[in-house]
């Protein structure tokens, strides 16, 4: 099979052809490699390509397969976690001149997990620094949107997005705090899935906030991100807030039926920035959806306006404290944006602090009384498409005199009562450039099963997921430059 | 009960009420929150240098200008999430988890 055919296909797709052995484990990383090699240049969506490691354990792969000994749906598979995820004896550098040379001497879970079930690293892949930079003055330069390359991934996981936007890998890991895993998905046209908080090990993946973290699948299909989360989940003795609840087996929920699956729309906030291209996209998937059978409902989050600013507190106030060492020693070091956020941080009240955790409080009881009246919520992914990547003046600082002030976005409230959510594709802007369009859905607590339900129901009548970039595009003068850089972490 | 925002020779006025006037004026949106923000006290560098001694962190005085425009935006940001009264039934979220035997 051509290595370009090869690359373009799902994980779970690749899967069925390495498990009957119609190709070899080492045919399809060398393609990953091939790929990763032609595009890095451009995208810059790796840091660290671990060819010798990949092709090595590809052949290990080969060997087990053949011997009968086959893992699982991961085995003989690339992914590339964030960098910001420790792996042994590769260098972890958290997209950051402070932690450049870093070589890890342990492994974090859900690496380790993905080793075992067989999937290949084939690298690391590229973020805003810390997961919290400006990604144009990181440690590593800024990944670039498949979709165009003078355009954002978004971030943090900027890499990740990016890397399977343009297939250089069908599987990623990314890691979110406020949005960082599900806005890469919103501006590059792909799955990505922040799942509850406590379903997955945060050991050994470099701290903004504790309890905003979560690091979860990225992926070019509902299924694939399926399977990650049924081998990254579970309880784990090295993190006390992994959680102890079952996993579930994912997959079984991908039925495509949604019939009677009650979906509910806000009628408050998440709409009001959406573009109108985007606003219409989700609607018509949501009515789409309607027509498949689910009901759709009016639901309300009185306080969702506040999730951003009380989550910002409580991010950057953990991050200052994370980071207070590095900071007094290395400030020159780091991304002018991210020392910036931590200095700004230093001075935040603990009081500030402890509000900010009440307003959690208050959001977790209002999505409470959300999910009495619907199974999930919709929302758009992101209501702004991908915008041209800031010039260094403008991504070095938050502070834009007249500029566009902070827009909250939609993913925040995630991360602060600790739902999970999951964007998929569900539309592209009529261009040029023509950019990618995403619809979230947030559900229960631990009920990622139901996200994935309705989620790889639509998937499976449309084909947003399918399409490609053309990643020869290059610098564009479409429009100009946004004032400000994005807040994603 | 509302925040109540004092507005020099006026009766206190809530910020509700605040951004019904500016929207009677044609203010809205963005522009008339960040308005609301800044009735409330603006910060100066000698303030953060004196905070500095608080928080022990000496940051150098090519710094504090800096910082100080940084953390004015995030105070009137935050002022929506300060200006939130809360019942006092209301607790933080818990972060920890405790364990038996």
């Amino acid at each position: 099979m051509a290595d370009n055919e090869l690359v373009f296909k799902n994980a779970h797709e690749l899967a069925a052809l390495v498990q009957s052995r119609q190709v070899s484990p080492v045919e399809v990383v060398q393609a990953y490699l091939d790929r990763i090699e032609a595009l890095n240049p451009k995208v810059n969506a790796f840091i660290t390509v671990t060819r010798d490691h990949a092709l090595q354990a590809a052949r290990q792969a080969e060997t087990e397969i053949r011997a009968g000994k086959y893992r699982g749906p991961l085995h003989g598979i690339p992914y590339a976690p964030k960098d910001i995820l420790a792996t042994r004896g590769i260098r972890t550098t958290n997209g950051s001149k402070v932690t450049a040379d870093w070589v890890p001497d342990y492994e974090s879970t859900i690496t380790s997990r993905l080793n075992k079930a067989g999937a290949i690293l084939v690298g690391k892949t590229n973020l805003l620094e810390f997961a919290m930079g400006s990604g144009v003055l990181s440690g590593f330069g800024p990944a670039r949107n498949p979709w165009d390359l003078a355009y954002s991934p978004s971030g943090s996981s900027s890499g990740s997005g990016a890397a399977l936007a343009a297939s250089m890998v069908p599987l990623s890991v990314g890691t979110d705090t406020g949005g960082s895993i599900r806005g890469p998905a919103a501006f590059c046209g792909i799955v990505g899935l922040k799942q509850t908080y406590g379903r997955v090990s945060r050991y050994g993946v470099t701290t903004l906030s504790w309890s905003l973290d979560h690091a979860g699948p990225m992926t070019t299909s509902v299924a694939d991100a399926a399977a990650m989360l049924k081998v990254m989940a579970g309880p784990d003795p090295l993190d006390p807030t992994a959680r102890p609840e079952p996993v579930p087996d994912y997959t079984k929920a991908l039925t495509g039926e949604v019939r009677g699956l009650r979906i509910g729309v806000p009628t408050n906030y998440f709409f009001d920035d959406a573009q109108p291209q985007v606003d219409a996209a989700v609607r018509t998937a949501l009515r789409r959806l309607g027509d498949m059978g689910a009901q759709l409902v009016e639901v309300d989050v009185p306080h969702a306006d506040l999730a951003a600013s009380a989550g910002w507190i409580v991010a950057m106030g953990d991050a200052a404290c994370f980071h207070e060492k590095r900071l007094r020693e290395k400030a020159d070091l780091f991304d002018p944006l991210v020392r910036e956020r931590l200095e700004a941080a230093s001075f935040y009240t603990a009081t500030d602090y402890i509000k900010a955790m009440r307003v959690r409080t208050i959001l977790m009881r209002e999505m409470e009384d959300v999910f009495k009246k619907c199974d999930v919520m919709a929302v758009p992914g992101s209501g702004s498409v991908a915008s041209k990547l800031p010039s260094p003046e403008i991504a070095k600082t938050d502070v834009h005199p007249g500029g566009a002030p902070y827009r909250g976005g939609n993913t925040f409230i995630g991360n602060m009562t600790g739902l999970p959510a999951m964007v998929i594709p569900c539309g592209f802007t009529s261009g040029p450039p023509v950019l990618p369009i995403t619809i979230m859905f947030y559900g229960r607590p631990f009920d990622e099963a139901t996200i994935f339900r309705v989620g790889h129901a639509y998937e499976s009548v449309t084909d947003w997921a399918k399409r490609r970039p053309p990643v020869a595009y290059g610098p564009s003068d479409h429009e100009p430059a946004p004032q400000g850089p994005e807040r994603w972490i | 009960m509302e925040p109540v925002i004092e507005f020099p020779g006026a009766r206190g006025v809530s910020r509700r009420r605040l951004l019904q006037m500016l929207a009677a004026l044609g203010i809205a949106g963005p522009a008339a929150a960040q308005l609301g923000a800044q009735v409330h006290a603006q910060l100066s560098v000698e303030t953060l240098r004196s905070a500095d001694a608080i928080i022990d962190q000496h940051f150098g005085a090519d710094r504090l200008p800096i910082i100080e425009k940084a953390l004015q935006r995030n105070l009137e940001q935050f002022q929506a999430v300060r200006d939130l009264q809360i019942d006092d039934l209301i607790e933080p979220a818990p972060i920890f988890l405790a364990k038996g035997r």
